[in-house]
């Protein structure tokens, strides 16, 4: 009996594996909006997690088995995230990358809770990594990014206004711009404005925002009804001297292409998360534009997608198997302390972590130090159109305490 | 190059029936100049090729390429009722592509809309009264002619001033549905011993209006998309119309010049466009013109030299205008190119079996980027009623005036050789040297067993060949979000294919039956990806088609021939990503993979009349990759049944001396209607009933 209870254990620990398996190969789920509004981030998450899939076989797999992804695009719709949320869970995937949007996100982890580990690349909803510990994501929240707008802003001017899709609830983009706002002698918010998405004109609004007089103008909305506002700007109010702020949402070729490229005389600024820098962020852009022929783009939280298929294969070998509860508990033991390793040393991390060591996975976006609330913490970059191309004005940065 | 033999001629009344079916064995002697750029048999020529001669297309009352190649084995034609996008062989060229996947030439010059390597297909290429014959080769033919002879070739060779002798006026009347139209065209032509000369010019008026978007169109899945209160397509309007022109003057610098002019008017509402279906203001608008001065010199009897230059030009009508679906204005295309294009070429028989061609070209193409500036319809309010922008306003687009120039030099080669009179040999291979996209070689081998006293003929042959980006695809700006941004580093699409074909001609003149198999790998191949808020072609995949296709011609009877042609074309290998699952698997987008097409001719015992009834069955297509990934899968379009009757008698004499001649053409007599793939989530309606009258009368 004492001799069949080790190959009935591993036989049972083989069922647990292949339980999202598929022969001799291990799915996972990759949830983007490859269509939509935030198509270019979706794209290229899509396409870097491809990339670190590759990587993982190449150099092995994952508990011996190939590594493949089941991607789904949710289009940034409700009704199509929703089915593709069931199809990737009706696949029996243990874990998603994904989604792009923190809407998606959010609705993605109310569907999979306790049937698959979610890990969004750049869901910046604040409340999204609080709210269940099976959904963590590698970014920065959007209250941070509106605190450092705000400050940014503060610079710029001391009237303010926001135009925004969704409310300005605590913990919002629009809430963190607020703080630097509050009302008193020097600074004030003198407009705020949700704009309802796809309108054809959003003439009407800007018209109205723009009587209020304010120096500064916070824009967080998507690149198509961003682009949309600017033009209408620049058709109906060329000669103002407000000052733009573009939140991270609008860091796209898209958007710069849908305004003009030449059209960006205009006085702005915007936020986006910081361009990684490092011998693994540089690999990982050699073999991105490699394999797809062009560079990721900037904004895209590429880095972080890739990062976000390492982290998930790490905590399978750590956890020996593909249950998506044990997945969330190792992946402390992958991204926070212990032995360092990139993404080019799989198959010695795979080895430390077989014999038990602590690993510490380093990423191409960074530390990727996933802490309690499930995020992490990153700077960002700030950024504005020179010759039709994003460039980068300031690298790093972070909102004052 | 003309041809020096047309094709079929109608087998003469008053003989016996051995005697008539003599005749008829010899209309099956057809003449090809395309595929080597020398007159051959087409079962000599090393490839293989269709011969659709003028009494076919006056008997059918076809009026245009697009007719014509309706029933061509090997070729599948989605109309959106402004565009032809033809493919060949499983092959299509994708989103407003205008069937870029064949190199559309008229006596030889090519006649594509240089912007976007597009070709026209409609009424707009030519009147068909001046076209003498087709010749239609399905294949690569890049090795001798370049870029985007790439999975096929269509040469239409023209009538000699001579052969028309006088003046003729066509008169059409046309009915699609419950919409009349019409149009007319002149030809006129004659000949002394040192000048020919042609003269053609037609226009058709048609009104399509009333078709509703299918079904199946994935946009429509989604209830809160405007597109689901659109209604009918609305004054869906064409106009297209053509001019051709040719004149040949002999014995000058002891040779001769001739100088060729053709001009392509297209002009059609466009309901079924991605950009901005049933949107109800779309107006398409292009102006091709092409002119082409040759002169050839024989150096001796087995040599000649021929030099040409020729002048293009294309660019978007005044009436042209873009309804994206925006309230407040219209978009105003600017996509215009033009160029010179200058080639010289040796023929020359150094000894008995080797014929050898040598050649070379440079081409100079000046772009106007495609930019798209809004033109404000109304005037612009602000909220407090003054005037932003006053009605008429134009607001220049992005890149707005930009040019680029491409140049190409190409130098081709090619040694035919007859081995005997059994057997000949074909070897050539070509070489472009492109500013933009680079290099790129072709080649091609033939062997062709053709013995004249044999029933039966077998040919082999591999080549390759390249579909070039356009300047559309590499540099275009978007008309707005979600539409094509060009791909400045697309790369030239290639094709390496082998074919193996067989003709057998049946005893005692019952017809011949010729039938084929293909492989082609494509590599690069060239598709519409979503890559952010844009579509952009690129280079995305490789694959292996597979297929064949069937042509027979029986003369059954006396009075009736039966004409039967059928396809096959399918992918059979695709490369794709083991790593990765879910994206939507579309193989041989917009293509069938069967199709089969039966064709009557009936003498009719009284006024020469003859009936020619058609049956085609079509396969179901794929829907488009952009469509499948708006539906979330691949899907396709059912396979449909369309039926055609014409009733015609060629030119006779009723009055006088003059020669009067009608076709009345009668389409989807069942008034069956099917849905085409189309692209941004959009498929394409089909027409319904249609009826053609065309009456020829000399002057």
């Amino acid at each position: 009996m004492r001799t069949f209870a080790p190959i009935f254990t591993g036989c049972l620990l083989s069922l647990c594996a292949c339980g999202s398996s598929a022969g001799d190969s291990i799915h996972i789920g990759g949830l983007f909006s490859t269509t939509g509004p935030n198509a270019q981030k979706g794209f290229a998450q899509l396409s870097a997690a491809r990339l670190a899939v590759q990587q993982i076989n190449e150099a092995g797999g994952v508990l011996g088995q190939r590594l493949v992804l089941v991607y789904r695009d949710d289009g940034e719709d409700l009704n199509k995230g929703r089915r593709a949320v069931d199809a990737l869970l009706d696949h029996g995937v243990p874990a998603i990358v994904g989604a792009t949007s923190s809407e998606i996100t959010g609705l993605a982890a109310g569907v999979a809770q306790g049937k698959a580990l979610l890990v969004s690349p750049s869901a910046t909803q604040t409340s999204l990594a609080t709210s269940d510990f099976t959904t963590i994501r590698l970014c920065d929240s959007d209250l941070v990014e509106g605190r450092l707008l705000g400050q940014l802003g503060r610079d710029k001017g001391r009237r303010a206004a926001m135009l925004h899709h969704g409310d300005a609830a605590p913990g919002s983009l629009a809430s963190g711009f607020a703080e630097s706002f509050p009302g008193d002698a020097l600074h004030s918010l003198v407009a705020d404005r949700t704009l309802e998405h796809g309108q054809e004109s959003f003439r009407q609004e800007l018209t109205q925002l723009l009587a209020a007089r304010p120096d500064v103008v916070l824009l967080d909305v998507d690149p198509i009804d961003g682009a949309q506002v600017i033009r209408d700007f620049l058709t109906s109010h060329s000669a103002s001297s407000v000052t733009w702020l573009f939140s991270h949402q609008l860091e796209d070729d898209g958007f710069i292409t849908a305004v003009g490229a030449q059209a960006f005389g205009f006085s702005h600024l915007g936020v986006g998360p910081s361009l990684p820098t490092g011998r693994r962020y540089t690999l990982f852009a050699e073999a991105y534009k490699a394999r797809f022929g062009a560079a990721p783009p900037i904004g895209s939280y590429a880095a972080n997608a890739y990062d976000a298929v390492f982290l998930i294969a790490g905590a399978m070998v750590a956890a020996g198997g593909t249950e998506p509860t044990a997945l969330r508990a190792r992946l402390p033991q992958v991204s926070l302390g212990g032995r360092a390793f990139g993404p080019d040393e799989w198959p010695q991390l795979v080895q430390a972590l077989r014999a038990g060591e602590d690993v510490n996975y380093e990423g191409a976006s960074g530390s990727v130090d996933v802490n309690a609330e499930g995020g992490t913490s990153a700077p960002y970059d700030v950024w504005s159109v020179k010759d039709g191309a994003i460039t980068i004005d300031q690298r790093a940065v972070r909102p004052r305490q | 190059m003309p041809a020096e033999s047309s094709a079929a001629e109608p087998a003469p009344a008053g003989l016996d029936l051995v005697e008539q079916m003599e005749a008829v064995e010899d209309q099956l002697i057809q003449m090809v100049v395309s595929t080597t750029k020398t007159s051959r048999r087409a079962e000599e020529a090393p490839s293989v090729v269709t011969v659709v001669g003028a009494d076919e297309i006056q008997a059918r009352g076809l009026t245009s390429l697009a007719d014509v190649l309706r029933t061509v084995p090997g070729f599948y034609d989605v109309y959106d009722l402004a565009w032809h996008n033809v493919g060949v062989r499983g092959v299509s060229g994708g989103a407003r592509a205008a069937g870029n996947v064949v190199l559309v030439m008229i006596d030889g010059m090519p006649v594509d809309d240089r912007s976007t390597n597009g070709n026209f297909f409609g009424p707009e290429l030519i009147p068909m009264a001046a076209v003498d014959h087709v010749e239609i080769i399905r294949g690569p033919a890049s090795a001798i002619y370049g870029a985007n002879a790439y999975v096929g070739l269509i040469n239409v060779i023209t009538r000699k001033g001579a052969d028309v002798s006088g003046a003729r006026l066509t008169v059409q009347g046309a009915l699609d549905g419950s919409h009349p139209g019409g149009g007319g065209g002149l030809m006129a032509g004659g000949a002394n011993d040192w000048l020919d000369v042609m003269v053609a010019a037609d226009g058709l008026f048609q009104d399509r209006s009333g078709l509703a978007l299918p079904a199946s169109s994935p946009r429509l899945g989604n209830a809160s998309d405007v597109l689901s209160g659109r209604g009918l397509s609305l004054n869906d309007r064409s106009r297209p119309a053509s001019f051709f022109s040719r004149a040949r003057l002999q014995r000058i610098l002891k040779g001769t010049l001739s100088f060729t002019a053709s001009m392509q008017s297209f002009d059609s509402v466009a309901e079924f466009q991605d950009f901005g279906p049933l949107t109800h203001g779309t107006r398409l608008q292009r102006l091709n013109q092409n002119y082409r001065l040759a002169w050839e010199l024989p150096l001796s009897a087995t040599s000649s030299l021929s030099a040409s230059a020729g002048y293009f030009h294309v660019a978007p009508g005044a009436a042209e205008r873009l309804d994206i679906g925006r309230s407040d204005y219209l978009l105003l295309r600017s996509a215009s190119s033009q160029g010179f294009r200058a080639g010289l070429e040796g023929q020359a028989r150094p000894f008995e079996p080797l014929d050898v061609l040598l050649g070379m070209d440079f081409q100079l193409e000046d772009h106007q980027l495609q930019t798209f500036d809004r033109l404000y319809e109304h005037d612009l309010l602000a909220p407090d009623g003054s005037v932003i922008q006053p009605a008429g306003t134009t607001i220049p687009g992005a890149s707005h005036g930009a040019w680029a120039s491409f140049t190409n030099f190409g130098a081709y080669a090619q040694a035919l050789a007859s081995l005997g009179t059994d057997v000949s040999a074909v070897l050539g291979g070509r070489l472009d040297v492109h500013n933009v996209y680079g290099n790129n070689p072709t080649g091609r081998l033939g062997l062709v067993w053709a013995p004249p006293s044999s029933a039966w003929s077998v040919k082999a042959m591999a080549g390759a060949s390249y579909k070039a980006p356009s300047a559309e695809q590499l540099r275009t700006q978007p008309m707005a979000v979600l539409d094509i941004k060009g791909n400045p580093s697309l790369k030239a699409q290639r094709a390496e294919t082998f074919e193996l074909a067989a003709a057998h001609r049946l005893p005692g003149g019952l017809g011949e039956v010729t039938v084929n198999g293909f492989a082609q790998v494509v590599s690069d191949r060239v598709e519409f990806m979503q890559t952010g808020l844009y579509l952009q072609a690129q280079n995305v995949a490789s694959e292996w088609v597979v297929g064949g296709e069937l042509e027979a011609h029986l003369n059954l009877a006396r009075t009736l021939q039966l004409k039967l042609s059928a396809t096959l074309a399918r992918t059979v290998q695709r490369s794709t990503d083991p790593d990765l699952e879910g994206l939507p698997e579309v193989t041989n987008p917009l293509f069938p993979p069967y199709q089969a097409h039966l064709l009557a001719s009936w003498q009719l015992p009284f006024g020469g009349l003859k009936l020619s009834p058609e049956l085609s069955y079509v396969g179901p297509r794929a829907a488009s990759q952009s469509n499948a990934l708006e539906q979330g899968e691949a899907y396709s379009l059912p396979g449909y049944l369309y039926t055609a009757l014409t009733l015609s008698a060629p030119p006779r004499r009723l009055v006088g001396e003059t020669e009067t001649g009608f076709a009345l053409r009668l389409t989807n007599l069942l008034d069956q209607r099917h849905a085409e793939p189309g692209f941004g989530g959009i498929d394409v309606p089909s027409q319904g009933f249609t009826a053609l009258l065309t009456l020829t009368q000399s002057l």
